[in-house]
């Protein structure tokens, strides 16, 4: 985990905000900080200053709230305030367990809204669940390095979870089932079997197998 | 020789000189000025009050310590600086003073002795006043601690105050009094209301002082937080990065289309995820599948492998011509348009237009870089093969029905940069040497065979003898 500037002994370089605003919170003050925040991101501008975001996350960490706290932050607060929700799956992603983290977080991959992302020279938009996709698969976010979490298949073979169910999977199989029968017709696969069957069912078997 | 100089001048400095240390049998050094200044004043004011003087004469020298410790206390007290009495005619109590530079014994008297030997005293003094009047300065002013009326013995010294040391001048217990008092009397006189009136005054003046700082601070204070809350950034804010409302982040603009793009985006990562999963999948059946070959044919696939990645590293690269040169295109700085048409360029196979053969060269012209030729340390060490001098491999060459021959279509060696008469001998065909001997065959065994064939071309006339 590092957060460059956060981390760092001196405390002036984590600016105003940390100084100003970050001063003895609680969980319910922070709540009222966070509801605020207009964007999110690491570490910005050439000396790496950090978010208001990023300092709140700090905070956060610094606090420990209960799992309910957290829980509260992103179902009911997020629903009305995006970047409390953003906040809450950030600190989810840096503390909870894997099987919590996927279960946590893949309900918000359905949340499509609009998120203002601060980098290094610019502001750039981007999606919620874009957002925790990146949370989920990268090994960096927000100027910090996230912890490695293990793939979901390695816990679905660990029987810890179930394999994902998107509400766009069906929509999934129908088109590929579209792109299967075109094959079928071109008869691009060139592989003819013997007892006739096309190679369609058998490659649409394997993937249901996958 | 320049005019003499006063000697009280003989600094040239601004600074005020100190006064000289008492050092006892040595006469006291004379202040002109203060002479001139002082003992016309001093002769005026202090006439009567020397009789006195004399009278309280300083006592013997071994007494002074004990007093010292006594009178210091007190002297402190009397000691001002500026002309605050008059001649005060108060009952003259012994106040010797040993404040003042220039401590001289016979100045010193005990409180408890108040006039003791007047008469011995008067003779010291005399002498001592006879002998310099300027001393009259510190004496006079230490004879003055004696009590009596201290006059305005330091007003010579006030009168240039910012050259002179001021040296606080006693003043008799009894005498600083009427200068409080005439103070006291001074502002009595005046009404009491006035003063504290006048107290008031200055209370409400810093009250009001304090009361415009506060508004100040405060209206500043104000004026932050409202500039910080009307959405400007902090003063630590570069001014230079964009605002945020460059990006819109509200939602509910087009729901549609918004909500066609989330299902885009989920689709693509659905895709991912299934592509990762087959991916991986493969990799472990082919783990499996290989895990089932034998040795061989793991290595044979291997070496399969490798070959066609040698295959796709060496096709786009053509043969060099012989002796060229290698020019590569450099790795940096490479615009678009122009770097896309120089990659599909043929460099290595790139020739200059009158490129010449090098093979037609002869061997010591044969060189890549033709800006060499001529100078000095040149090595040819071009391949191991020039240096060689065995024959080695030689008959694996000559074996029928070998590879070695047919590899490179029935070349056997690179011919082209060897000199004429080290070109094999039996490609006639080729071009080689058209002569050629050769000796007796039948000496198979010979160790050294030189072949040597010519073809001999010859006309010969016969003449003919008869008709």
């Amino acid at each position: 985990m590092s957060h460059r500037a956060d981390a760092s002994n001196s405390l002036d370089d984590r600016g105003l905000y940390w100084k100003e605003s970050c001063f003895g919170l609680n969980a319910a003050t922070l709540l009222d900080r966070a509801v605020e925040l207009t964007y999110f991101g690491g570490t910005y501008g050439v000396a790496m200053k950090p978010t208001p975001f990023l300092c709140l996350a700090f905070k956060l960490l610094t606090l420990v709230p209960d799992q309910e706290i957290i829980l509260e932050y992103l179902n009911n607060a997020g629903d009305e305030f995006k970047y409390v929700r953003a906040l809450a799956a950030f600190y989810v992603r840096l503390t909870f367990d894997p099987d919590e983290i996927y279960k946590t977080l893949e309900p918000l991959l359905l949340d499509s809204r609009k998120l203002r992302r601060r980098r290094k020279e610019e502001y750039t938009l981007t999606y919620m669940d874009e957002f925790v996709d990146e949370l989920l698969t990268k090994e960096r976010a927000c100027g910090t390095s996230l912890w490695q979490l293990s793939a979901r298949s390695v816990l679905e073979d660990l029987d810890r979870l179930e394999p994902r169910e998107s509400p766009l999977q069906a929509e999934l199989d129908a088109m590929d089932d579209a792109d299967q029968e075109m094959q079928d017709v071109d008869g691009r696969d060139g592989s003819a079997s013997e007892n006739g069957r096309s190679p369609s069912v058998r490659s649409r078997s394997d993937s249901d197998e996958g | 020789m320049p005019p003499p100089i006063p000697a009280h001048q003989k600094r040239f400095t601004a600074n005020p000189t100190r006064p000289a240390r008492y050092r006892p049998g040595k006469a006291v050094p004379e202040d002109e000025s203060d002479e001139n200044l002082e003992d016309e004043e001093e002769e005026e004011v202090s006439q009567p009050v020397q009789p006195q003087r004399r009278l309280q004469a300083p006592p013997a020298g071994p007494t002074r310590p004990q007093a010292e410790d006594e009178e210091e206390e007190d002297d402190e007290e009397g000691f001002v600086t500026e002309d605050e009495d008059d001649a005060d005619g108060g009952a003259p109590l012994p106040k010797p003073a040993a404040k003042p530079v220039a401590q001289t014994a016979r100045t010193l008297q005990p409180s408890a002795q108040t006039s003791a030997t007047p008469v011995i005293p008067e003779q010291k003094q005399d002498g001592h006043e006879d002998e310099d009047e300027s001393a009259g300065s510190e004496e006079e002013e230490e004879e003055s601690e004696e009590g009596s009326e201290e006059e305005g013995s330091t007003s010579e010294e006030d009168e240039a105050p910012q050259r002179r040391f001021q040296r606080p001048t006693f003043i008799k217990k009894t005498e600083r009094k009427p200068t409080s008092a005439s103070n006291a009397d001074v502002s009595e006189s005046a009404t009491p209301a006035p003063e504290i009136a006048s107290s008031h005054h200055n209370e409400d003046i810093a009250a009001r002082r304090l009361r415009e700082a506060e508004s100040l601070i405060k209206t500043t204070i104000e004026k932050d937080t409202a500039a910080r809350l009307a959405g400007r950034k902090d003063w630590d804010d570069d001014d230079d990065l964009p605002p945020e409302a460059l990006v819109d982040d509200t939602d509910g603009l087009d729901p549609e289309a918004e909500h066609s793009a989330w299902r885009l985006r989920e689709l693509h990562r659905l895709k991912r995820d299934r592509e990762a999963m087959i991916a991986r999948e493969k990799e472990l059946e082919e783990i499996e599948r290989r895990r089932n070959l034998t040795v061989e044919e793991r290595e044979a696939e291997d070496k399969e492998y490798i070959a066609k990645q040698k295959e796709e590293r060496e096709e786009g690269r053509a043969k060099s011509a012989y002796l060229s040169k290698y020019h590569h295109k450099g790795a940096f700085f490479m615009d678009d348009e122009e770097s896309a048409r120089l990659a599909k360029r043929d460099l290595i196979g790139a020739k200059f237009a009158d490129d010449v053969d090098k093979s037609t060269l002869p061997e010591y012209m044969r060189i890549r870089d033709m800006t060499k030729l001529g100078k000095k340390g040149r090595t040819r060490y071009t391949d191991l093969k020039g240096q060689d001098t065995g024959r080695f491999g030689d008959e694996v060459k000559r074996w029928r029905g070998s590879g070695y021959n047919d590899r490179n279509d029935g070349q056997r060696d690179d011919i082209r940069g060897v000199d004429d008469r080290f070109l094999p001998d039996n490609d006639r065909e080729r071009g080689g040497p058209q002569i050629t001997f050769t000796f007796a065959a039948e000496t198979e065994k010979a160790l050294f065979q030189l072949k040597v064939s010519i073809k001999v071309e010859v006309e010969v006339e016969i003449p003919s003898t008869q008709v």
